[in-house]
């Protein structure tokens, strides 16, 4: 019993010092970030160490003389002679009549009032939110990193569905064109980007010869930058779309809500490999790959998507418009090859007693 | 809940968590120096965006500045050289550069002593300035702004001729007033697509030169009545209003040009610019 009540007292003592120790603890690794804040943000300013920093307010009375630096935790109160700098945190310098410092006065967080005493060298004041930012944790990185992300699949979703409900035609004649030509809207994107900065460039010049054409330079400037930008969201969209359509393993040439779904869910694909990036940012070789495999497949995505982008004139021209021979299109969740897209037309052959088919003009630009 | 609701819902969401958290930690810096007299200062602003004043100290600083900014994005640049007697301040922005995205809560307030000898060089991108030289002893003069509202003003005869007086502004709108109290020799001002009002109101000892570049930029000239004007374009695109001055060869010339006790030259280039001319009222 005795020696349960002794261990019970140990484990009390204990528990007790700790508990008392933590705030000093706490207070002496506040203090020496915030100095460390302070040092990092004001780069040659002379701050001694946490350690010589006293936790009361000081004071240096008339008569005497103190060697510095002078160093404390709330206020510093000079009636006599400081021979060197004076550093207050959390406090206010005063400076008393017939008070002097040699050095200079530095009042973190608070005021340095000497109208009746002297200071020799540089008065700082530094004050505003002085406590350091504390270090992210990992767990918060992932968090920042994932709601980042997130906010911008928020962002494009929303412009996708806004252009497939306000222009979904253009953008399932990129999609057909990206589908139908991918190889050559790569080479495609790659000439556009090879391209871009010195036609306009070009553009500039040849305004700028025609003298009265510069007055037309900054709105060529402003276009171009707009129309680069709608390339490479239209870009993004049709590609997104595209995988979309893959990963559900449905017809391009859908209706209205199957090319929403694809959308969303080609959005979401991407999303979910840079959610997977911001979860193994942290993970050294893991990170790298899943890294480098978000930044190829967009880029990739984004690359045909703009050659698909250019191909179609921006999405007012179908694939079967430019001379090219149309793929096979993929079959349909039923097995079912597109109508349109394909021979399917073909058949069957009119023959006694079966009507045939009409052939479809183009199925581009219009929702079966 | 549906489907379209929980759709709508993730979209919310998704754009909820795209807005800027908007957190800024806003810090002050207050620096002064006790005045010595140990010759002049050479001073450089370095200022990006937000509120910048420049005024003459009537107390005994060497300098005394008052820094805000916010420091999840900026550092403030302080240095002090004593033995070059050089200072530098103003605020450095962490992609290297000036942001000029408002950042309209910072501010840097400079004061500096009418006692000594000064070299100013000032470089705001897009703060709206106000920059009072009224007493000041000014020996070089530089001042280049971005892209926003300066003023600067000069009430009384500079203590120097100010040998090259140059002012920059990109997109700005700079005014200058009583400009001949600087007692610049020689005025050079580049104008982008900005206004520059050049006030040249105050005390004339001398005559002054003053060259012009101007892209698309607008030039407003206002002289007293008492100094001879000849303004001398390169550019024929150049649009003028010249009220009082007559076109002799390639200048338009006041009619008391050769009569007048001092002379106002100036020359203009560039591409297409305006300039406007009016006599103040002494």
């Amino acid at each position: 019993m005795r020696t349960r009540v002794r261990v019970l007292m140990r484990v009390l003592t204990v528990a007790l010092t700790a508990a008392m120790a933590a705030p000093l603890a706490a207070q002496g690794v506040d203090i020496d970030a915030r100095l460390q804040a302070v040092r990092a943000e004001l780069s040659g300013l002379t701050i001694p160490p946490a350690s010589a920093f006293a936790s009361a307010p000081r004071s240096v009375r008339a008569g005497d003389v103190a060697d510095g630096p002078i160093a404390a935790v709330g206020d510093i109160r000079i009636d006599g002679t400081v021979s060197g700098d004076v550093v207050s945190l959390d406090g206010d310098i005063i400076v008393g009549e017939g008070g002097r410092i040699s050095g200079a006065a530095i009042a973190i967080g608070g005021e340095i009032r000497a109208a009746q005493g002297s200071i020799a060298g540089e008065r700082r004041v530094i004050g505003g939110a002085l406590l350091p930012t504390a270090p992210p944790t990992a767990l918060g990185l992932v968090g920042e990193r994932a709601a980042l992300t997130a906010g911008w699949s928020g962002i494009v979703l929303l412009i996708g569905l806004g252009v497939l409900f306000f222009g979904g035609s253009t953008l399932q004649r990129i999609g057909q064109t990206l589908d139908t030509q991918f190889g050559r809207s790569f080479v495609v994107a790659a000439l556009a980007i090879v391209g871009a900065a010195p036609g306009l460039i070009l553009a500039c010049i040849a305004l700028a010869l025609t003298v009265i054409g510069i007055l037309l330079i900054p709105f060529v400037i402003v276009a171009a930058v707009l129309a680069a930008a709608g390339i490479l969201v239209l870009a993004f969209l049709a590609s997104a779309r595209m995988a979309g359509h893959a990963m559900l393993r449905t017809n391009a040439a859908g209706d209205r809500q199957a090319a929403v779904r694809a959308l969303v869910v080609g959005v979401l694909g991407f999303t979910g490999l840079w959610l997977s990036v911001a979860l193994l940012a942290s993970v050294p070789l893991a990170g790298v790959i899943v890294r480098l495999l978000a930044i190829g497949s967009t880029g990739a995505a984004l690359a045909a998507g703009v050659g698909a982008t250019v191909l179609s004139r921006g999405g007012r021209r179908a694939s079967g418009a430019l001379g090219a021979t149309p793929r096979a299109a993929p079959a349909t969740h039923r097995g079912t090859p597109a109508l349109g897209a394909s021979d399917a037309w073909q058949t069957p052959t009119p023959v006694a007693g079966v009507a045939a088919v009409r052939r479809p003009a183009s199925t581009t630009g219009r929702t079966p | 809940m549906t489907r379209p609701h929980a759709f709508l819902t993730a979209l919310a969401v998704c754009a909820a968590l795209t807005l800027p958290a908007g957190a800024q930690a806003w810090r002050t810096l207050d620096i002064s120096r006790p005045l010595d007299e140990q010759g002049a200062l050479r001073t450089t602003v370095t200022f990006g965006a937000g509120r910048l004043s420049l005024r003459p100290d009537r107390a005994a600083h060497l300098y005394d500045l008052s820094l805000r900014y916010d420091a999840d994005r900026a550092t403030p640049i302080y240095t002090f050289d004593a033995l070059e007697r050089s200072l530098l301040v103003g605020v450095r922005y962490a992609d290297g550069g000036s942001r000029w995205r408002s950042d309209r809560g910072s501010e840097l307030r400079l004061a500096l002593p009418t006692s000594l000898d000064l070299d100013l060089n000032i470089e705001a991108g897009a703060a709206e300035g106000e920059i009072d030289l009224t007493g000041l002893r000014v020996r070089a003069l530089a001042l280049s702004v971005g892209a926003a509202d300066t003023r600067l003003r000069i009430d009384q005869p500079n203590a120097h001729r100010i040998p090259v007086l140059r002012l920059d502004a990109g997109a700005a709108n700079l005014e200058t007033i009583h400009l001949a109290n600087a007692r610049a020799d020689r005025i050079v001002v580049n104008v982008g697509v900005g206004r520059v009002l050049l006030d040249m109101s105050g005390s004339w000892e001398a005559d002054t030169d003053i060259e012009v570049s101007a892209a698309l930029g607008k030039i407003e000239l206002i002289v007293p009545p008492a100094v001879g004007v000849r303004i001398e374009m390169s550019s024929l695109l150049q649009s003028v209003e010249l009220p009082g001055l007559s076109k002799v060869g390639n200048a338009w010339v006041s009619a008391d040009y050769d009569s007048a006790p001092h002379k106002l030259r100036l020359t203009a280039s560039g591409a297409l610019g305006r300039i406007e001319l009016r006599r103040s009222a002494r």
